[in-house]
């Protein structure tokens, strides 16, 4: 049996995960309502989205698109910020920090290629262990490290752990180019955030 | 069964379930204990800090660590076994100690949760549960205790609220937004209360803060005063500071202060000058890693003793130091006794009016940064070689963490010896560099993954303790662990008995306080870094210490075992695990 497949449960027990589940599904669906509700409100706090560019966090190019061809190659990455069509930059939300690496294309795994802009990722600049910054590079493993308790990703492979307490992968923000101008191509895939306690 | 009834058999199932969960909560709720009285905190009772209780985060006022309890000696240590245990269901490292009010205990946990138990038992009265903003983080998640006055208890949250709580039933009575988060800002600290002013610091060092010490009405929850460790231009100290330096200069105050009644001053030591490069920031950088004391009425500084000036070791100063009267060398002291984060053992002289004079200092682990240290002022030469700079890299021993991080030591009055946590054989390497100042962000001056940290070569052993007799100024017992770092508050009482965990091999360790002799020693469920504490309730004497292995010694650990071959995985969870002696 996979680790996905749930087993068999009696009736009673069934019905009481079906309320269960049902309590939660209802908690959930008030919750991004509210959610979604007070993002309404204010597009800076909204989360990435399709046609969104993406502008320095900091830096002399602080606020300036970010350009493909201007990254480093092979790292390190850089801070960003998602930007609406409107040029409203989503800084509102700490959640919605981005990183940005220029990889050697044959270094990107597979899986990878579909989320790249030929050879730029994007991934959620939030560490999934404690919610800090992603914003240091270990130069000798190539790996993107929280400032907090050492986490390391490997962008290459879709940011996954590979050493540090982090528990899951950082989210990946797929991008597109116009021209040369980054551009987000969808919603982040994966959990963005982290998990206290 | 037809449709009909299968549809009425589920409802009545509904109903049941229902009615099933209803009965659940409210069993649950009736179940929950319900702390039926509750021993109101007064100056007089934390002035006294009597045995049966632990009151504050190092027992007593003067910052001891130390309890008049004897029921527990070494004649029977070996009988100690634990009498109940409780999961916080926090994992990361848990640094507070149980305090103890009348038999009851509260507990604070990483990122901000204090729960209230019984201390008999075990059983929870209730639980508080910060709610952090949504996108918070904080570098270091942890919390160093709650502090008690009146019917209330109070707690230094991460995103620097000081919070009051109902002790009986942890509703919240105030809240007060001391600091901002957003700009990295935030509190570990546990509050210390002094006639009925709650006395906070704000942590921040390594993104660019100006720290603090303030004070808050412990009823309204009203600011009453606030002294900042950096001096502003044109007060007294601003000349160590170039132009604008001293807005993001650091000094962050994360550990708690201590209060000596004698000549009515609290004490708090403050952290590491910001960014960590002495050279971006010219001069010696006053209240920086240094000791201050304060008329806790007003908040006035009435003293100060700056360990290494211009610091650019990140060597936080943080803990404040022991207060006691002591001989040294024949002569009479009232005075402070600090165990130096830079590798030194000070002697201390706390003078009337609240100013603070240099005895003595002494190397307690290898230090090879101080030339030589004045005799009279207690200002070190520093070897110019290993002094890191903005694109120079130097090398110095102790590292970052120092001879001792933030672990408490301990004084036994009776025997005139302190213990100390330390941690010997290993140096760091720094190199400068510009940073952009970004409100919230890491700003050090260097990135973690360029930190150098390496052991000495040949090291037998890392993390030690080590008992000193002050008197003398000679060390006369010391405890090797070859295996581990140290990083434990040592907890020492009448019945000389020495206290400690603080190895990654999850063991709480009780030594002969007179000859360093293990006597008992006890597997937790983790790591455990969190100060120990002990009490009496009907005429039983207990000792309550919290696993939960995470934060620094976490990182540390990860680098050792790079270097060292030393497993990684140290477990994590939060568990109070208390003990008494078996019949």
């Amino acid at each position: 049996m996979s680790g996905h497949e749930i087993p068999p449960v009696s009736g009673r027990r069934q019905i009481v995960g079906l309320l269960i589940r049902g309590l939660a599904f209802w908690g959930w669906l008030v919750g991004s309502r509210r959610r979604s509700g007070m993002a309404a409100e204010d597009a800076a706090g909204q989360q990435p989205q399709a046609g969104d560019g993406l502008v320095y966090f900091a830096g002399p190019r602080k606020n300036a698109p970010v350009l493909r061809s201007e990254l480093p190659l092979g790292g390190p990455q850089h801070l960003v910020w998602p930007v609406a069509p409107d040029g409203t930059v989503r800084s509102a939300n700490r959640l919605n920090q981005l990183l940005v690496i220029r990889l050697d294309s044959a270094a990107i795994a597979e899986s990878m290629r579909p989320f790249a802009a030929e050879d730029v990722l994007c991934f959620s600049a939030i560490c999934t262990h404690e919610c800090c910054p992603v914003n240091m590079w270990k130069a000798e493993n190539r790996t993107l490290y929280c400032s907090c308790h050492g986490s390391e990703y490997d962008p290459a492979t879709g940011a996954t752990v590979v050493a540090g307490p982090a528990p899951r992968r950082l989210a990946v923000v797929p991008l597109q180019l116009d021209g040369d101008r980054l551009v987000v191509a969808g919603p982040p895939v994966g959990r963005v955030g982290c998990r206290k306690v | 069964m037809d449709l009909n009834q299968g549809a009425q058999t589920m409802r009545t199932s509904r109903i049941a379930i229902l009615a099933g969960l209803g009965l659940l909560l409210a069993t649950g709720a009736a179940v929950a204990r319900e702390m039926k009285s509750y021993t109101p905190v007064t100056q007089e009772r934390l002035l006294k800090a009597e045995p049966q209780d632990w009151l504050m985060t190092r027992g007593r006022y003067e910052g001891w660590s130390y309890s008049e309890l004897t029921q527990i000696n070494t004649s029977n240590v070996h009988k100690l076994r634990p009498v109940w245990s409780f999961s916080t269901g926090v994992n990361s490292g848990h640094e507070a100690p149980p305090l103890v009010n009348d038999g009851v205990m509260f507990v604070s946990t990483p990122n901000s949760q204090l729960i209230a138990l019984d201390a008999r038992t075990g059983d929870e009265f209730w639980r508080y549960r910060r709610e952090l903003p949504e996108g918070f983080s904080a570098l270091h998640n942890t919390n160093r205790g709650p502090a008690l006055w009146g019917d209330k208890v109070y707690l230094a949250t991460l995103d620097a609220y000081l919070v009051a709580l109902d002790a009986k039933t942890g509703k919240v009575v105030w809240e007060t937004q001391v600091g901002d988060w957003r700009i990295g800002q935030y509190m570990t600290i546990a509050p210390l209360v002094v006639n009925g002013k709650v006395m906070v610091g704000i942590s921040g060092g390594e993104f660019g803060v100006r720290g603090y010490v303030a004070a808050y009405d412990a009823e309204s929850g009203k600011e009453v005063w606030r002294t900042y460790t950096i001096p502003e231009p044109g007060q007294p100290g601003s000349e160590t500071w170039r132009g604008d330096d001293w807005k993001r200069g650091g000094a962050s105050v994360w550990m708690p202060g201590v209060y000596d009644p004698v000549t009515h001053v609290v004490l708090f030591g403050t952290g590491n000058a910001s960014p960590w490069f002495g050279d971006q920031r010219p001069g010696d950088n006053l209240y920086t890693s240094s000791t201050i004391a304060l008329d806790p009425d007003t908040g006035k500084l009435k003293g100060y003793f700056q360990y290494h000036w211009n610091d650019s070791w990140d060597w936080d100063e943080m803990n404040a130091p022991i207060v006691a009267d002591y001989q040294y060398k024949g002569r009479k002291i009232h005075g402070l006794i600090k165990t130096a984060r830079n590798g030194y053992l000070y002697w201390l002289e706390l003078n009337k009016d609240g100013s603070i004079s240099f005895v003595d200092a002494k190397p307690y682990v290898q230090q090879n940064v101080f030339k030589s240290i004045d005799p009279k002022t207690g200002r070190p030469e520093y070897y110019p070689d290993r002094v890191p700079g903005t694109g120079k890299r130097a090398e110095f021993c102790p590292s970052l963490w120092g001879g001792k991080d933030w672990p408490f030591d301990a004084w036994h009055p009776g025997l005139g010896r302190l213990y100390i946590p330390a941690n010997d054989n290993h140096c760091g390497s720094l190199e400068g560099k510009i940073q952009e100042y970004v409100p919230g962000q890491w700003w050090t001056g260097v990135d973690i993954p360029d930190i150098g940290f390496h052991v000495v070569k040949g090291a037998k052993s890392f993390g030690e303790i080590q008992a000193w007799d002050i008197a003398t100024g000679e060390k006369v017992w010391t405890e090797l662990y070859p295996h581990s770092m140290n990083w434990g508050s040592i907890l020492v009482t009448a019945g000389n008995l020495v206290f400690a965990g603080g190895t990654n091999d999850r063991a709480f360790r009780a030594y002969d306080a007179r000859t360093g002799e293990q006597l008992w020693s006890f597997k937790a469920n983790s790591g455990i870094i969190a100060p120990p504490s002990t009490y009496m309730i009907d005429g039983v004497q207990y000792v309550s210490v919290v696993a939960g292995w995470g934060v620094d010694p976490q990182f540390q650990q990860g680098l050792l075992s790079n270097l060292l071959g030393w497993d990684k995985s140290v477990p994590e969870g939060g568990v109070v695990w208390t003990f008494a002696l078996a019949d």
